[in-house]
């Protein structure tokens, strides 16, 4: 049974007024257990509008969504425990901090939860360790922090809930290269320890390809491939057509093979573009 | 939710009422305003709301989207109507205890109700088919007298744009804020008032930290583009009075004197 499940998923906004657009329609996903999976889509695809049914954030105009196979929407009095089981955590960490301290700000969560005040401290600590935020910062103002460090804060805080699911969008943008390197290194071993499912919303398709196993790519609303990583970036045209595009490292793969040299074209990675340059080199 | 809230908003539109020039609305807006006010009886009083929903039908704006606007104020409308119910004068229709309700009381409460909805339609109708920099352009040129008083008119006007034109973006900030705070499991929805008023904080907080941020900034790009004033500032866009602002003059004037002639001719309720 997949973990999460979205079926004729459609969504309005401003529903009755004159605005009133269609943000995401006939979205059919599935999402297995302890999965990476990489949303991608150009901005207004409708990435952000579907993961936020995935925690019941906002409800369907129609569909369902399925979490471990039962109806979000069944309970509504139990809306909150759908938003532990499934962690969303934003883009932007200033829309979210607001206490004293670092501490308080990542055991906000937790507290929600109604745990004891001894699990909630050793959560904090753990998921503070898990993001690299050290004990010194614990009793700083979350204000002081860098851009870099709020947002692991952010990550932090939504990790302490020790949810089954993870949901990031766009957790790298913004940050510098090194900073972007160590939420992504993070994310994976956040996966691979914790066996939990990650779903990674984000611009960047050197990121998607470097971590998820599946990709779902986003197209004015609806899902336009569900697929495997190396299926998804097959479709380099139909990619730029959405305006999006593939890894630059598959781009220059690809005019290689345009240029007639008898190379693989579904490199994703720096590390696939190395053994490949490896291999050419050794048939030659 | 929060963006449900319709009065004040601007729905763009080309209809003739769009296209009428912002002075010219507010002033015409104010006066059917004092005019409603005015109405001593049905007659008169049909003839203003007939007169309102008229520019309502002109302006192309949904009627349902002009009832929505209502929907908030039903409440304060049904209990200034009920209350009134209780103040009338002469034979009761229906009695109990110290209550009675008569014929005039009923009357009242009805053309109470009446005025109130008017009301709002004629404000709302107002900022739904003007944006808000063409109102406060509007309000800056009508205000120009009181600069001989030495008022600060241009520097009002613009802290009013201002105003007006973060609204749209704090509704939206807010509404990002909740959702953030809600995937942490924050209860905005149940408890009593006060745990309900504490449940606001985590979202006033980083509110007001991104408002004082964005007005640093913006304060910034203000100065980067050397703004300086009001002094010696043209617009790029004139306000110009244009043949359908005369018309409308000359049916609210029309609709004025119906009124005051009614009034005279028809007794008070």
């Amino acid at each position: 049974m997949s973990q999460i499940v979205c079926e004729n998923l459609k969504y309005l906004y401003s529903v009755g007024t004159p605005f009133e657009s269609v943000a995401i329609d006939d979205v059919n996903i599935s999402i297995e257990k302890g999965e990476i999976v990489g949303v991608i889509g150009h901005t207004g695809s409708g990435k952000s509008t579907l993961i936020q049914h995935l925690n019941a954030l906002l409800e369907p105009y129609s569909g369902k969504v399925f979490l471990n196979g039962k109806d979000v929407w069944e309970n509504k009095s139990e809306i909150r425990s759908v938003r532990f089981a499934v962690g969303l955590c934003f883009q932007y960490p200033e829309y979210q901090i607001f206490e004293e301290t670092v501490f308080k700000e990542i055991s906000f969560g937790p507290k929600q939860m109604g745990l004891d005040e001894k699990e909630i401290e050793e959560r904090v600590y753990e998921s503070a360790d898990f993001v690299g935020i050290n004990k010194e910062l614990m009793n700083k103002s979350p204000f002081d922090l860098s851009g870099g460090q709020k947002r692991r804060v952010a990550i932090a805080s939504v990790i302490a809930m020790r949810p089954e699911v993870l949901v990031l969008d766009e957790p790298c943008a913004g940050l510098d290269p090194a900073g972007r390197e160590r939420i992504l290194s993070l994310i994976k071993s956040y996966q691979q320890k914790m066996g939990n499912t990650v779903i990674l919303v984000s611009h960047s398709m050197e990121d998607v390809a470097k971590l998820a196993q599946k990709v779902i790519v986003m197209n004015k609303g609806r899902v336009a491939f569900q697929s495997s990583v190396s299926e998804v970036f097959s479709h380099a045209r139909e990619l730029k057509e959405m305006g999006l595009n593939v890894p630059q490292i598959t781009e220059v793969f690809l005019k290689l093979k345009k240029r007639g040299i008898d190379c693989r074209t579904d490199i994703y990675t720096v590390e696939d573009a190395y053994n490949e340059i490896k291999r050419l080199k050794s048939l030659s | 939710m929060i963006s449900d809230i319709t009065i004040g908003q601007y729905f763009p539109g080309n209809s003739p009422i769009h296209k009428m020039d912002a002075r010219v609305k507010i002033v015409l807006t104010f006066a059917v305003i004092i005019t409603i006010f005015l109405c001593r009886n049905f007659a008169s009083l049909a003839l203003v709301t007939f007169s309102i929903f008229g520019f309502v039908a002109l302006s192309k704006i949904k009627i349902k989207t002009v009832l929505k606007g209502i929907k908030p104020l039903i409440f304060i409308i049904a209990v200034t109507a009920f209350i009134n119910l209780f103040y009338g004068t002469g034979e009761p229709v229906a009695e109990f205890w110290i209550f009675k309700i008569t014929k005039n009381g009923i009357m009242n409460a009805v053309f109470l109700a009446v005025r109130i909805i008017s009301l709002v339609v004629a404000s709302s109708l107002l900022t739904y088919t003007t944006t808000p920099t063409a109102l406060t352009y509007a309000i800056e040129r009508l205000l120009k007298p009181l600069t001989y008083l030495k008022v600060d008119v241009h520097t009002f006007a613009m802290t009013m744009t201002i105003a007006l034109r973060f609204i749209p973006t704090l509704v939206e900030e807010v509404e990002k804020i909740t959702a953030a705070q809600k995937s942490r499991g924050a209860d905005m929805e149940s408890g009593n008032l006060i745990k309900r008023v504490k449940a606001l904080v985590p979202v006033l907080i980083p509110l007001f930290v991104s408002s004082f941020r964005r007005a640093n900034e913006l304060a910034y790009a203000m100065e980067c583009r050397c703004y300086r004033g009001g002094e010696g500032r043209t617009k790029m866009k004139q306000l110009k009075m244009k043949t359908g602002d005369y018309f409308s003059i000359f049916v609210v004037v029309l609709m004025i004197a119906g009124v005051i002639l009614l009034n005279i001719f028809i007794g008070k309720i």
